[in-house]
């Protein structure tokens, strides 16, 4: 064998310097597939090792934490039992266990509530993960980061507020989408003070997190909204509009009209929407204004408004548009307001002295199937 | 030695060249692979990452989600078309609405769609905002179960032009355009809408999402429910070849913005801007890349900031011919598809005035996609010439094959890692193995049959004259004096 490598070798060094390249690729790939045969092979082994690991540890801990949570134990039996659960995780490799122990308790908080969550905050500060998880927030990158203030924000931990706070404007997009998230899990609706100065615009994604965070709470305490619709960050104004559209706001109706005329054209036509949801009649006339000037989004927006909103003075306007209008959208909005303010009888009146493309929006518009 | 000795003969200097050319291009192609592969498993690390924070349960019960028409066109589909319309109707997403397009079927697929779902004619006024063959009726369901399904019944005008009917027919912002036939992961819709609603700095103009192949994977109730390695050897071979295709190469151009190619199976498309574009060309066969084509081309001529985004997770599964002659009709197709997109939209050819499109993507589209079998047929037919009279120098050239070879395993085991590590999908340790050998194996049996295929692609495309489905002579998007050429004429002078 020694023998073959030596003349392999000396073979190799009386080639031409481009054959021993060459060769030299060849041994380095072959080696390469063959390593990377290994790794995938050794990936799985790792990966059943691992999930057999977990399991085996999932399976001592649960039942702890079983008992602490759901069982009736008294000062002396849940210190006992508390000591137990450490004793778990403290032994083998610690910051694995501790890991394994975090998800189990996140994914049972997750789950329940009232008086048993209490107690499941309760071990997840005795165990000292709140502490490790307020460390991993300083250190570590964006993914570490963001977990963990994901995790004190599913496990209630109210006192990491000021600092989950501080992260709600950070450059990471994640760390900061996951911090103003939990800020608003743990201190409620008065968390969102961090809208009033946040420079980094807020993602639709986001605004959707948020808003069904924001829904669950009282909506008496949204005081700042106002301040929100005058932000000089459209994604602010946006979310605003989205949570008095959603959760009925008319303290804020005033300031609505005033971005009617906003330079983002989005938000002009998201404040239309919004006052046409919440029904405020008294902005028609404004919306009516601005009818001429607008394009085709926001002329469907107030024609929809009228339909809403309006009454039969509105009858002439629509007719005109269902008559005149060359807008597939704008000449459907017209019928359907025209439909909705009670007027069905007149618009099949109509029907025959329109022309061609009108005619057939205005009966799809009157039928009812559709 | 005399001084006739030391001089080049006019062969040497032909195989030197020769020898340059096919160094320097193997090079290129296997560097180009292997940048991508790193890119690729980077982004793919860091979107699992990111998506461990993902709820897709609060678009789904939020109010203000996005709407979506779920555009389906059919064609001769009776014998399933009851199957996936059911699989359609069950996508989990709060605003949707999916359109059956019958694009002028021969059998009974329009007549099980009104049976099945109670379907009834209706005075639908349809928004021509695309040209199109003519809309013979629209149905809605008469059942209120099915209130978000509509049924349109036109003429047979192909894929495109059914799409352009939906699209016409949709009331809602976005269209997920996708193949009737393919079966969707249920929560598909929600992923490829995250993209749309997660950037801030930039409009998504489109996503796409991997396709998968469902070849003797089981399936249940319009979803796949096990996954396993198709049984045939030249479906192995597809398997690994899609996995490459989209677990390397199309994550790598989507965390690039680069992507040129959403697949026709599954993609979800901002509707305005299709509209604006001009909609799916229907002259063309490789009708999906030339659409995210043309609405980059328009959307970088009227100074959007835009990206077209990838989502790696596993969306739609489809099946993949099992027969050599259908796997060769279909090579041949999509090799005429790239060479029309690419010819229609030269302009962008190492264009600065396209940024990463035209300088990176569509060249190496051009060099590694489209030219790359015929680079390769030609070197071996000159291989084999030089052999011939006697000019190679065989030893190297071996050494030279073999790590070609070594590096299409390795590369082949490399995605096969990836997707280990990451999707998983592939769960039994044999289904591993028997990857594996496909992949030891491809090399040999299946590459070279591609790159045949191929080549028939560009022989019937430039000298057949096959270059649409319906044999019709291509007028074009960029024909000269268009619009859209003058638009992007005038955008490039102001730049």
């Amino acid at each position: 064998m020694k023998r073959f490598f030596t003349q392999a070798y000396y073979y190799f060094l009386a080639q031409e310097p481009r054959y021993q390249v060459a060769i030299i690729m060849v041994i380095l790939l072959l080696l390469l597939s063959v390593v990377l045969i290994f790794i995938v092979l050794r990936e799985r082994t790792r990966k059943a090792f691992y999930e057999s690991r977990s399991k085996r540890l999932r399976n001592r801990i649960e039942p702890i934490v079983q008992e602490i949570v759901f069982g009736n134990l008294v000062n002396g039996r849940l210190n006992n039992a508390i000591r137990k659960l450490n004793r778990s995780i403290s032994s083998g490799n610690k910051s694995i266990n501790h890991e394994i122990l975090n998800d189990l308790m996140v994914y049972y908080h997750r789950n329940i509530g009232g008086e048993s969550a209490q107690k499941l905050e309760s071990i997840y500060r005795h165990v000292n993960l709140k502490d490790e998880r307020l460390e991993l927030v300083k250190k570590g990158d964006w993914a570490v980061r963001s977990k963990a203030i994901t995790d004190l924000g599913t496990m209630n931990m109210r006192e990491a507020l000021f600092e989950v706070l501080q992260y709600a404007d950070d450059r990471n997009e994640y760390v900061r989408n996951e911090a103003q998230y939990a800020a608003v899990k743990l201190g409620g609706i008065k968390a969102l003070s961090f809208l009033d100065h946040i420079k980094e615009p807020i993602s639709e994604w986001q605004q959707i997190r948020l808003l069904d965070e924001c829904l669950k709470f009282e909506y008496h305490l949204l005081q700042r909204i106002e301040d929100w619709m005058r932000s000089d960050n459209d994604s602010v104004v946006f979310f605003a509009l989205k949570v008095v559209r959603n959760a009925n706001q008319y303290q804020g109706s005033q300031t609505i009209t005033k971005l009617f005329t906003h330079k983002n054209q989005r938000i002009q036509v998201k404040a239309l929407q919004t006052s046409v949801d919440l029904g405020l009649k008294e902005h028609l006339a404004e919306m009516l204004g601005r009818y001429q000037k607008a394009n085709t989004d926001i002329r469907v927006v107030i024609i929809r408004a009228i339909g809403e909103l309006g009454d039969a003075s509105y009858l002439p306007f629509l007719q005109e548009i269902v008559e005149k209008s060359k807008e597939y959208k704008e000449v459907m909005e017209a019928a359907e307001a025209l439909k909705r303010l009670g007027h069905k009888s007149l618009l099949a009146d109509m029907r025959e002295t329109l022309r061609d493309n009108n005619r057939k929006i205005v009966e799809h518009a009157l039928d009812e199937r559709i | 030695m005399n001084e006739f000795d030391t001089q080049f003969s006019f062969v040497d200097i032909i195989v030197y060249v020769f020898y340059i050319l096919v160094y320097t291009y193997t090079i290129a192609v296997m560097g180009s692979y292997l940048f991508l592969g790193i890119l690729s498993s980077i982004f793919a690390r860091k979107y699992l990452r990111k998506n461990t924070f993902t709820d897709y349960l609060k678009i789904l019960q939020s109010p203000e989600a996005p709407s979506v028409s779920i555009l389906a066109p059919a064609y001769n589909e009776e014998h399933s078309i009851i199957e996936n319309a059911r699989s359609l109707l069950s996508v989990r997403y709060p605003n949707y609405e999916v359109i059956i397009i019958n694009d002028g079927s021969r059998d009974r697929t329009l007549v099980k769609l009104i049976e099945e779902y109670e379907m009834e004619k209706v005075n639908f006024a349809i928004h021509t905002q695309l040209k199109t063959s003519k809309v013979k009726a629209v149905y809605k369901s008469k059942n209120p179960a099915h209130q978000n399904l509509i049924v349109v019944d036109k003429e047979n005008g192909g894929k495109s032009d059914a799409l352009n009917v939906g699209i016409n027919v949709s009331s809602k912002d976005y269209t997920l355009n996708i193949d009737v036939d393919c079966i969707m992961e249920e929560d598909c819709l929600l992923k490829l809408m995250k993209p749309f609603l997660e950037e801030t700095d930039v409009e998504v103009i489109a996503t796409g999402g991997v396709v998968r192949i469902a070849n003797n994977c089981k399936v249940e109730r319009g979803r796949i429910t096990e996954v396993n390695v198709p049984n045939t050897l030249i479906a192995r071979f597809q398997t690994l070849e899609y996995l490459r295709a989209f677990l390397l190469g199309r994550v790598a151009w989507g965390s690039m913005d680069g992507l040129l190619l959403i697949s026709g199976a599954i993609g979800v498309f901002q509707k305005k801007l299709v509209i604006d574009a001009g909609g799916y060309d229907v002259h063309t066969i490789g009708e999906d890349m030339e659409l995210v084509v043309r609405i980059r081309r328009y959307a970088r001529t009227h100074h959007l900031k835009y990206k077209v985004a990838f989502v790696p997770d596993p969306l739609c599964w489809t099946e993949v011919p099992e027969s050599w002659g259908n796997l060769r009709k279909q090579r041949n197709r999509w090799a005429r598809g790239t060479i029309e997109t690419l010819l229609n939209h030269k302009v962008l050819f190492l264009n600065p005035f396209f940024g990463k499109i035209g300088l990176i993507a569509y060249p190496y589209w051009v060099f590694f996609e489209w030219l790359a079998p015929i680079i390769e047929f030609i070197g071996i037919i000159l291989l084999i010439v030089f052999s011939l009279i006697g000019v190679i120098n065989a030893p190297f050239l071996y050494l030279m094959i073999f790590i070609i070879y070594g590096f299409t395993v390795s590369f082949t085991v490399g995605t096969i890692y990836i997707e280990e590590v990451t999707y998983f999908q592939y769960k039994k340790r044999r289904q591993l193995l028997s990857l594996m050998v496909a992949g030891i194996l491809e090399p040999i049996l299946y590459h070279p049959y591609t790159v045949f295929c191929a080549i028939g692609g560009n022989w019937d495309y430039f000298f057949e004259g096959k270059k649409s489905w319906g044999g019709m002579k291509r007028v074009g998007f960029n024909r000269p004096g268009s619009k859209q050429a003058r638009d992007e004429k005038r955008a490039m002078k102001s730049v």
